[in-house]
């Protein structure tokens, strides 16, 4: 297989609130992003999906691990290097006004990336890549507008045209679809599916497996923190699933949220030190436990790893069979 | 330690420990905290005398020192030390009560002596007035309810006029009343009356007048009533409206006590606040009126360009502030001992 | 700020007539008191341009026999006891506060707001013994602290007014600090970082320039009213300020204790008033406008 785009070892982030209470973010997760792939990280909400991309992109410092863009490390990074390296690499806030200055008109706003990204360029150079652009995303007349008169789906569109205009290598979508309604989030994933070419890369964060299905190629499932699963798009509700994805898939396909209350896996497995949890973090609620007893110690003592792209001891152990 | 019942009387003795050892971290980083802001306030002042153009000692005495004061005067400042080592001395021995003796304004005395009953006039003007100010904001807030858009008409003039400066309200109040008395005067030829503030005045003792007319200017001016009102009828609003009151409400308990206990707080924050502002507007304003308190003595040293005098006012001044906001925080804490709890 | 009410309709007309129509409805929307408050600063902003190219001669204008006259077609505010035109001294008395607290504002905006947004930015270390710094500043008490200069050093109203805004540094800068510690937790800020702009361009275009100008300029005013106010109360007091007998409204003011008659000394206490409550109440406008226009 070629070279990764992205390739990630051993991240590991924990945040500490002032209480002293630790929750661990990201929990030793590996990732590869290869170039022209879409690739979804699905999981509930604070399953740590965002700050893992976020952490990605370097927006959040991270504890441990190394990230590798192309052939950069990404993580040794610092100043102009790092400003230099961000315009491959972009982001799609969930919060759609994140995309925008609120005192800025459309306009101004692309210019200001332009001139930041495409410094050698004349004013009228710039004047027509930004009709460009913005015709790309189909604002061509919002020169003017300002944040507080755009329509949600608008504002993401001009979040779209100004990462565009970087030409960047990888976008992360956080949650691109939230909070539009059905038509507006038809067109927004023809958008995304239109912009992407050949080279593009994304990662696309969200609990809409609807939006999974139209346009990602492989899916990773985040649960607590951990990658649990790796799927590839045609197998996706194909196979048999790690139990926590298939409580997820059940739930799209109900079409509502799953109803996992995030509260319920705590204190399940065995605690390490600081009072992390050390085993499966699905093993209270897991079904498969049931059918196979003789796991029950394996699971609530330690850490299944990502085997046969799934983390479960059952299933690895089944898929090896197969 | 959370689970911790407080059913056995060891654990009990225990959680009075824990308490008492917070409350005293909690008064001892505050204690630092003022002791720290002393010293750096101070060292402020100290280093604007040093870097003073020329020599400071002939710019003090001018051309009537004799050589011994000269001496003096350098020991007192350290001014033959290096600034740190002439700060340390300078400030200990302000410390120790000695803030120098009067050169050109009353020579002789004793700064202390001059400084510390004068600073008491001035401090009991400012927290009169200031204490006036809230209970006539609270008692307008109460009468008007909350804001309504023909209040506006009542409170925009009176805003607007507030925004006048102390020293004006004080020189307006000092030139009516004057006007008023002469026009009497000029109808019976009569002593003035007790209450009369200006000429005929000498001592503090002697009438209580001029006290009340400066406290009066202070409350009227530089926007102190109006900061106050709005401030306070905010916080009383808020109050009356939040889910809290209601709950006690809904319950038929005692709602004033409620209101009272958490008016204190934001009340004493807008008193400290604002206590800084109060002292500085007494200065002049104590300076019309000529009431002796340090806002006069301060000018008047400042004219005759007696430093010392000035200088030991303006530690009188820091000092105040410093300790006032101490005992406010104290005040606070007791009231409301969450602010312990969190711990620094 | 105005952009979004005019849209595209008016792409296609002159840009005064654009500025004329966004000016004059942004105009009508304002409450009275920010009418009038606002003509009243842009007054003092003119004739404390234009009062440096009139000159006033205060030796020459003294003329004993016009003394104490009311006002009139000719002396628009009457005279003072030495028959000096009270409305001349008036406008001529602007100069003595107008350009140090332009020049105070200004300073004490700029260094406050930089101050505070690198506290607030970074925090950590740096912000914490900037911080402690500027409290410092804080405890001292403004007025003494200012007639301790005036002792110490040669009077000068420029030095008074630089020493005032280095005053209020400290408060401006907590304000911005506030401000830029909310803002720095908003995404959008975090998105601009993600786009790769400079750090500093964040902080002075992004956030200074663009969320804190209202507020600065509210803060600026207030220093400009300050520096008025300290100018007119050393002048009263009559030793550090403007001297006679070249005027300033304290001064003018301060003849209330031998003026036989109202107006030398009332209208400039009455200008002080309506100049100051103007100031106060036109940064207050700014600021809220601001805030509306936000929602
Ligand atoms: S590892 Fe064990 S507990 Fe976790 S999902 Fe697999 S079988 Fe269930």
């Amino acid at each position: 297989m070629n070279k990764p785009l992205l390739s990630a070892r051993n991240l590991h982030k924990v945040f500490k609130s002032p209480g002293g209470k630790q929750t661990v973010a990201i929990d030793q997760v590996d990732l590869d992003l290869y170039t022209g792939e879409v690739v979804a990280l699905i999981g509930e909400s604070g399953s740590g999906k965002t700050t893992l991309g976020r952490a990605l992109l370097r927006l959040i410092s991270l504890d441990q691990g190394q990230v590798q863009f192309l052939d950069q490390d990404l993580l040794a990074l610092k100043g102009s290097e790092l400003r230099q390296a961000r315009r491959q690499f972009q982001m799609i806030f969930q919060n759609q006004q994140a995309n925008l200055h609120p005192r800025l008109s459309v306009a101004e706003m692309m210019d200001e990336s332009l001139v930041l990204h495409h410094p050698e360029q004349s004013a009228a150079e710039r004047q027509s890549m930004m009709n460009t652009l913005l015709d790309q995303v189909g604002l061509s007349n919002h020169h003017d507008r300002y944040l507080a008169s755009l329509s949600g789906g608008e504002q993401r569109r001009v979040g779209l045209a100004r990462i565009l205009a970087t030409s960047p290598k990888l976008v992360v979508a956080d949650e691109p679809t939230s909070g539009l309604d059905a038509a507006i989030k038809l067109q927004t994933i023809e958008l995304l599916k239109t912009l992407k070419g050949e080279s593009l890369t994304y990662l696309l964060i969200s609990h809409d497996l609807g939006l999974v299905r139209r346009i990602a190629d492989r899916v990773l499932v985040m649960l607590r923190g951990r990658i649990i699963e790796e799927i590839s798009i045609q197998d996706l509700g194909m196979i048999k699933h790690h139990p926590y994805t298939q409580k997820l898939l059940e739930a799209s396909n109900l079409g509502k949220k799953t109803d996992i209350e995030h509260t319920q896996y705590k204190n399940a497995s065995i605690e390490d030190v600081r009072g992390h949890s050390i085993g499966c973090h699905y093993c209270s609620l897991c079904p498969l436990l049931a059918n196979t007893p003789e796991l029950k110690d394996l699971c609530y003592s330690q850490r299944p790893t990502l085997t046969q792209q799934v983390a479960c001891f059952s299933l690895s152990k089944e898929r090896e069979l197969v | 330690m959370s689970q911790i019942g407080l059913d056995h009387p060891q654990q009990k003795s225990a959680m009075l420990n824990e308490a008492t050892i917070r409350w005293s971290l909690w008064l001892g980083s505050k204690l630092l905290r003022g002791l720290s802001l002393l010293c750096g306030a101070s060292f402020i002042i100290y280093a604007t005398l040093r870097s003073a153009p020329g020599d400071m000692v002939d710019l003090i005495l001018g051309l009537n020192g004799t050589p011994e004061m000269k001496a003096d005067l350098r020991a007192e400042f350290g001014l033959d030390l290096n600034i740190i080592e002439g700060y340390g001395r300078w400030a200990w021995r302000a410390l120790s009560g000695d803030l120098g003796i009067s050169i050109t304004f009353m020579p002789g005395e004793p700064v202390l002596s001059l400084a510390g009953p004068a600073f008491l006039v001035t401090l009991s003007i400012a927290v009169v007035s200031l204490l006036c100010s809230i209970a006539v904001a609270y008692g307008l807030a109460i009468l008007l309810g909350p804001p309504r858009p023909r209040q506006a008409f009542l409170l925009g003039p009176i805003q607007l006029l507030n925004a006048a400066p102390s020293f004006v309200v004080a020189i307006c109040l000092a030139k009516v009343i004057n006007e008023l008395i002469q026009f009497q005067l000029a109808g019976g030829g009569q002593i003035p009356p007790s209450w009369y503030p200006i000429p005929t005045y000498q001592k503090i003792t002697d009438s209580i007048a001029p006290f009340c007319f400066a406290a009066l200017s202070i409350s009227l001016g530089d926007g102190l009533f109006t900061d106050l009102f709005n401030a306070l009828r905010a916080e009383l609003m808020s109050l009356n409206e939040s889910l809290f009151i209601s709950a006690v409400r809904a319950k038929g308990a005692a709602v004033r006590k409620h209101l009272i206990k958490n008016l204190i707080v934001p009340t004493l924050s807008v008193f400290t606040a604002r206590l800084p502002l109060v002292l500085s507007a007494v200065v002049i304003v104590e300076y019309i009126f000529t009431l002796d308190g340090s806002g006069y003595l301060l000018l008047q040293a400042a004219k005759n360009r007696d430093v010392p005098v000035v200088v030991g006012v303006s530690l009188f001044f820091i000092f105040a502030v410093i300790v006032m906001n101490l005992i406010l925080d104290l005040v606070k804490a007791l009231v409301d001992p969450r602010e312990v709890a969190k711990g620094d | 700020m105005t952009g979004q009410s005019t849209g595209q309709s008016t792409r296609q007309s002159t840009w005064y007539s654009t500025w004329y129509s966004t000016w004059h409805s942004a105009w009508k929307e304002q409450p009275l008191s920010f009418k009038l408050s606002s003509i009243i600063v842009v007054l003092v902003l003119c004739f404390g341009v234009i009062n440096p190219f009139i000159s006033y001669d205060p030796v020459l204008d003294v003329e004993l026999s016009r003394r104490d006259l009311a006002p009139s077609w000719e002396y628009w505010m009457g005279t003072d006891g030495q028959g000096r035109s009270v409305a001349l001294r008036l406008f001529k008395g602007i100069e003595a506060f107008f350009f140090p607290g332009l020049i105070a504002g200004l300073f004490a905006a700029f260094v406050g707001g930089v101050l505070g947004a690198l506290c607030g930015y970074f925090g950590g270390w740096i912000g914490r013994s900037l911080s402690a710094v500027l409290e410092l500043i804080d405890t001292l008490p403004r007025m003494v602290f200012l007639v301790l200069i005036c002792t110490i050093f040669p009077p000068s109203i420029l030095l008074i007014s630089i020493i005032s805004s280095v005053l209020f540094i400290p408060s401006i800068a907590t304000i911005i600090r506030r401000k830029v510690e909310a803002l720095g937790a908003e995404d959008y800020i975090l998105a601009h970082v993600a786009h790769g702009f400079h750090p500093l361009k964040i902080i002075s275009y992004h956030i200074l320039w663009l969320q804190c100008r209202a507020l600065l300029t509210r803060q600026m005013i207030f220093v400009f009213s300050y520096v008025l106010f300290i100018e007119t109360a050393l002048s009263y007091l009559g030793d550090y300020g403007v001297q006679e007998p070249y005027p300033s409204w304290g001064n003018m003011v301060a003849q209330s204790r031998i003026s036989a008659v109202a107006w030398p000394w009332a209208l400039p206490a009455l200008a002080i008033i309506i100049t100051i409550a103007a100031l106060l109440a036109f940064g207050d406008g700014i600021a809220r406008r601001e805030e509306e226009v936000k929602r």
